[in-house]
């Protein structure tokens, strides 16, 4: 088994009267890439600082390679954390805030140094390490940042949202790097981030948490394909959302539309949402009669606004591989595969 | 506009500097190149028919008399102390209160600076009550049985010390509460994450980037301590006098203003060093801070 496998264990934490954590369990395969990922409140950012040892939990536990970490401070824990500002030290240089972790440990002095090369290489910083972090660009000061949690070789290396700090073309590119590193030390990486799209591109795991709770734990794909709340299905990517009440064989009828089939396990009668994705929805001659309001242009795709019957509105998006497929003001027949349609309970 | 306005910005410590400090020194400097007289005013004109009569025999004078550079001497020991004195108590202070949560600190702040609510005298007379041979202090340690006679507290250079150390405190505590208050907090958790003990955290990281404000701390508390003259008249001993009191002498008691002034130029020329010295490295400080 990779080391680096960590157990949270029904873990509490309550500031004042709140509980922001509430009896959270999840559980993370050594090696492996998982984002936390959650809106604001969620929880997400306490449970990386009761990871790191900077807060102690009200309740519950937290295993590292089975070995529970209560009572072991931040400084003796084999976990390192990169900071959403990357907090690298002013008065020091790159190359020795990158090397304080080490001294710390009482490596000796030419270690540090070969260890801090090797460090500044994987980032691909080298012969930066004379600067003062001030001197960096953003990027560069992530990087820092990177290697200075990385070259501790922690068991798990936690990331606060490191991308937040950095503009939308550098982001792509950090992303590979933080791939790369990844795969190249095999290192647990523990990511939290209340960007979706972050967090899907990123992890091969992603634990969506939703007021101290966790929604759902799953890949990537389960998260959007196969939601298991409404809440999840709301956070994850767009969606389209249009309520109804179950009714026999396997349908959920809709005001004013009729019936849609829709596979749901729920009594007949049950008030239900039902979501569909709006790149599920085919634009054509068949299927239920829509006009199209808006259409926004995106260049690789379009959004359609369509106006359906009952007064529901719903988006749908086409890659415009040739072309643009409706018109505003268009009447066009609107189509959805049954298995698209996710039903949730109201 | 834009520009006019800044320039009035600057022009308005630009001429407060001129009229306060310019050229009040500019007439010391006159002065203290002429000689003293008994007349009205008590020192020799510059210029006299048209011929520069200045002199620089006053700070010939300062060099030959010992009783000067003992005097500054004196002054520069005293004001040592009393700065160490001051961060020694005034750094653990700034730091609890940095330390305490928001709500705490403005209050705290305020019971620092309240000394300052009753006037600087009457401090200082409250201690010669406490020190003094039937002081406080030396009732309190009698009536205990811990010492048989009084303790010559006062006057005397410990007094003298104490009373700075006391008065200046204030000017300690606040600049280095101000260079910790801004410490973005995520550098000692970064620190402790990276495997620093919290006195490691402490030495490696508060202390360095709290230097700015321990420099301005001890230039506030040092400066006017080396010019101090109302607490070693009240506290002082017999002893070598410090310089304060040896220019108010010169000026009141021999009535010499040339030679006071003389004194003071001499003064300012020794404490204008520490502190262009100390704002260069405070700037050096800051470009790495920023």
């Amino acid at each position: 088994m990779t080391l680096g496998a960590l157990s949270v264990e029904g873990v509490e934490k309550r500031f004042g009267g709140t509980a922001v954590l509430d009896g959270l369990s999840l559980s993370i395969a050594g090696g492996s890439f998982v984002a936390l990922l959650g809106a604001s409140g969620s929880g997400k950012t306490t449970l990386l600082r009761l990871i790191a040892g900077f807060e102690a939990p009200d309740g519950g536990r937290i295993l590292l390679d089975g070995a529970d970490l209560d009572g072991i401070p931040p400084y003796q824990r084999p976990v390192n954390l990169v900071f959403q500002s990357y907090a690298l030290f002013p008065h020091m240089s790159v190359a020795d805030n990158i090397g304080y972790g080490l001294r710390r440990e009482g490596m000796a002095a030419d270690e540090v140094t070969r260890r801090v090369g090797d460090a500044l290489a994987m980032v691909r910083l080298d012969g930066l390490g004379d600067r003062k972090p001030r001197q960096l660009s953003g990027g560069q000061a992530q990087r820092v940042a990177l290697a200075r949690a990385l070259a501790k070789r922690p068991k798990l290396l936690l990331l606060d949202e490191p991308m937040a700090a950095l503009d939308r073309g550098l982001r792509e590119h950090t992303r590979n790097e933080l791939k790369r590193l990844h795969r190249e030390l095999g290192t647990t990486f523990v990511l939290v981030t209340h960007d979706q799209e972050e967090a899907l591109a990123l992890a091969d795991r992603v634990a969506l948490l939703d007021r101290g709770r966790l929604a759902q734990d799953g890949s990537p794909e389960d998260l959007y394909e196969r939601p298991a709340s409404l809440a999840v299905a709301r956070f994850v990517g767009r969606i389209n959302l249009i309520e109804g009440r179950t009714s026999d064989g396997g349908t959920v009828e809709i005001p004013g539309l009729g019936a849609i089939r829709a596979p749901a396990r729920l009594p007949i009668g049950t008030e239900v949402v039902v979501g569909l994705r709006p790149e599920k929805i085919d634009i054509g001659a068949v299927g239920f009669p829509a006009t199209v309001t808006d259409v926004a242009y995106h260049g690789d795709q379009s959004v359609y606004r369509l106006a359906l019957p009952g007064g529901i509105e719903i988006q749908a998006s086409r890659q415009n591989r040739s072309g643009q497929q409706a018109e505003a003001g268009e009447s066009v027949g609107v189509s959805w595969p049954e298995a698209a349609a996710l039903v949730f309970p109201k | 506009m834009n520009g006019l306005v800044r320039r009035l910005l600057v022009a308005v410590p630009a001429l407060w500097l001129l009229v306060f400090f310019g050229l009040p020194f500019a007439f010391i400097l006159k002065v203290a190149l002429s000689q003293a007289v008994v007349a009205q005013p008590p020192f020799t004109p510059l210029f006299q028919d048209g011929a520069f009569q200045g002199s620089l025999a006053n700070f010939a004078l300062l060099v030959e008399d010992d009783l000067y550079f003992d005097a500054i001497l004196a002054s520069l020991r005293l004001a040592v102390t009393s700065t160490v004195a001051c961060l020694l108590l005034g750094y653990p202070m700034a730091w609890a209160i940095a330390g305490t949560a928001k709500r705490w600190r403005a209050p705290l702040l305020a019971l620092v600076a309240l000394p300052f609510a009753t006037s600087f005298l009457i401090r200082v007379y409250a201690w010669i009550g406490l020190l003094r041979p039937t002081g406080l202090v030396n009732e309190a340690l009698q009536y205990l049985g811990l010492i048989d006679g009084p303790l010559a507290l006062m006057p005397s250079d410990f007094a003298v010390a104490l009373g700075m150390t006391y008065t200046y405190l204030p000017f300690m505590v606040l600049p280095i509460y101000a260079s910790l208050e801004k410490i973005d907090p995520a550098y000692a958790f970064a620190a402790a994450d990276l495997g620093a003990r919290p006195g490691r955290v402490f030495w490696s990281i508060t202390l360095p980037l709290s230097l700015p404000g321990v420099l301005a701390g001890s230039l506030f508390v040092f400066v006017p301590s080396v010019g101090e003259f109302v607490v070693p008249e009240l506290l002082g001993g017999p002893g070598t006098p410090m310089i304060g009191k040896v220019i108010w002498q010169e000026f009141f008691n021999n009535r010499d203003w040339p030679l006071a002034s003389a004194l003071a130029v001499v003064l300012l020329i020794l404490l204008a060093y520490p502190i262009s010295r100390a704002q260069r490295a405070e700037a050096t400080t800051a470009r790495g801070l920023s």
